[in-house]
């Protein structure tokens, strides 16, 4: 039984995200996420909010599926789980929601604003994305997990790997999560 | 005692899996209306595997699904037929699905092997007709959002579910705490039960009356492109391979609990008999009771 139990794998919705680490003058300014869901969730937003049948979403279908079909995960942290060095930064409210529907392809955009400055010593930020109850699972993009907008000021190291401190449904996935460190160019 | 030993530990391994059957979609569940799985100490690095497995078989589902609809050749059918099978068989290796309650079923009782993989394939269909008679039912009948009504629909059934499971745990508990205080001693009868169609419905209801959110998704997402058979058809392959997990998990404990009772002396089988069964009634009963208390609190309040 103990061997039936590891062969475990529950998960509805599945997503393959991108990050985009936005920086500004003062050093991190947030991170737009890019999350594009399966087929099946596609197809059952697209039924439900694309009122008009055109196989794309107006605003205002767009305001229906942040109201109806996004904006209830925010009780779970928006599933960006950040850390600031060791210190958990709570994800409250993000910006620039956006949600795109091409050839039944439903992809989700929004900027997590998280502020962190850079001086001469390395900042440690991490981000691990992942749904506590694991209804949902979020993969990195297998090409171009992470970009850079207006980096170019600071020096910055990237890893996307699992999380080893971070343990999830029945504690047997380490969510994978992006590890960042980043200081001013000297 | 030390024979009931491997049957204790097998149930309490059991134990922590119960709890996230009752999860509901995030994106469309308001706050506080879904339940968090709880971290029992288990860890599998395996699981992640199973966990891409089954996207990207979804992914190929979803993708075959179209090309189905755009030619409506045979051959990919038998192939989309085979593809819903094996990703119901890993959906259901999750949490849930009813195989706790289908374990502690066959620990009360004595089902035979077939007896107990028909249970299995009456958990499983059930769990899938549900979710096919609840999306044609909102999509045709009350036609409404299948999404946002399906919360709901899946709460209810839920509260339903969870109590049912509390009764009939509370049943067996009654049942084989009175075997084993108040029964004089009998010749034990070894003999297994052929499958009791009266015994076993209850109890495949109670467990399958939840709809399953991946026969939702199959059927709505064949029901978009107009697919409402394939759709059909797919559901149920997805619930046949649901039943064939199960299966191997009723199957895997009768196995072992005619083994560990085979030990047993004839004189005292009745009497071990009676207390696994006693401790697979409180189980389930404790587990319906904790479950359906939030379940009858989301409903109503």
């Amino acid at each position: 039984m103990p061997l039936l139990s590891k062969v475990d794998a529950h998960p509805h919705v599945f997503i393959v995200q991108r990050l985009n680490l936005v920086f500004d003058e003062k050093g991190l300014a947030g991170i737009k996420v890019r999350w594009k869901m399966d087929d099946m969730f596609a197809s059952m937003i697209a039924e439900d909010h694309d009122r008009n049948r055109n196989g794309t979403l107006e605003p205002d279908e767009v305001q229906s599926v942040k109201e109806n079909a996004f904006i209830f995960i925010k009780e779970f942290n928006f599933f960006t789980f950040i850390k600031i060095g060791s210190r958990p930064f709570q994800v409250k409210f993000i910006r620039d929601f956006n949600a795109t529907l091409k050839n039944g392809r439903l992809v989700y955009e929004f900027f997590i604003p998280c502020h962190v400055s850079a001086g001469d010593a390395y900042k440690k930020v991490s981000v691990s994305t992942y749904d506590p109850s694991y209804y949902t699972a979020i993969f990195f993009a297998k090409h171009n997990p992470v970009s850079l907008t207006t980096a170019d000021a600071f020096e910055l190291k990237t890893a996307i790997r699992e999380d080893p401190d971070t343990k999830i449904y029945f504690d047997m996935i380490h969510p994978w999560t992006l590890f960042m460190e980043f200081r001013k160019k000297a | 005692m030390k024979r009931l030993l491997p049957i204790l530990i097998v149930f309490m391994l059991l134990l922590p899996w119960i709890g996230s059957a009752g999860a509901g979609n995030p994106f469309t569940s308001k706050p506080g209306a879904r339940l968090v799985a709880p971290e029992p100490p288990i860890q599998s690095p395996f699981v992640l595997k199973i966990v891409v497995w089954q996207h990207r078989l979804q992914q190929t589902l979803s993708d075959l699904i179209r090309d189905f609809k755009n030619d409506e050749r045979f051959g990919p059918l038998i192939v989309l037929m085979g593809l819903a099978f094996a990703y119901g068989a890993i959906h259901a290796a999750g949490p849930g699905h009813g195989k706790v309650v289908a374990m502690s079923y066959v620990l009360s009782h004595r089902p035979s092997m077939p007896g107990g993989v028909a249970f299995a394939l009456c958990i499983a269909m059930i769990h899938g007709v549900s979710g096919i008679v609840g999306v044609i039912g909102l999509r045709y009948v009350i036609q409404r959002s299948v999404s946002q009504t399906l919360a709901s629909v899946t709460e209810i059934t839920q509260m339903v579910s969870f109590g049912l499971i509390a009764i009939l745990g509370l049943g067996i508990l009654v049942k084989h705490a009175a075997a084993l205080f108040f029964r004089k001693n009998s010749p034990p009868e070894k003999k297994p039960e052929v499958i009791a169609g009266k015994n076993v419905w209850p109890w495949a209801i109670a467990v399958g009356v939840v709809p399953c959110p991946a026969v939702v998704m199959v059927m709505l997402f064949c029901m978009s492109m107009d697919g409402l058979l394939i759709g059909l058809l797919l559901a149920l392959c997805i619930a046949l391979g649901m039943g064939a997990t199960i299966s191997l998990v009723v199957t895997t404990a009768i196995l072992g609990k005619t083994g560990a009772l085979r030990a047993v002396s004839g004189k005292r089988f009745e009497r071990v008999e009676a207390a696994v069964g006693m401790l697979s009634g409180a189980a389930v009963a404790v587990f319906g009771v904790l479950f359906c208390i939030p379940a009858i609190h989301r409903v109503f309040y």
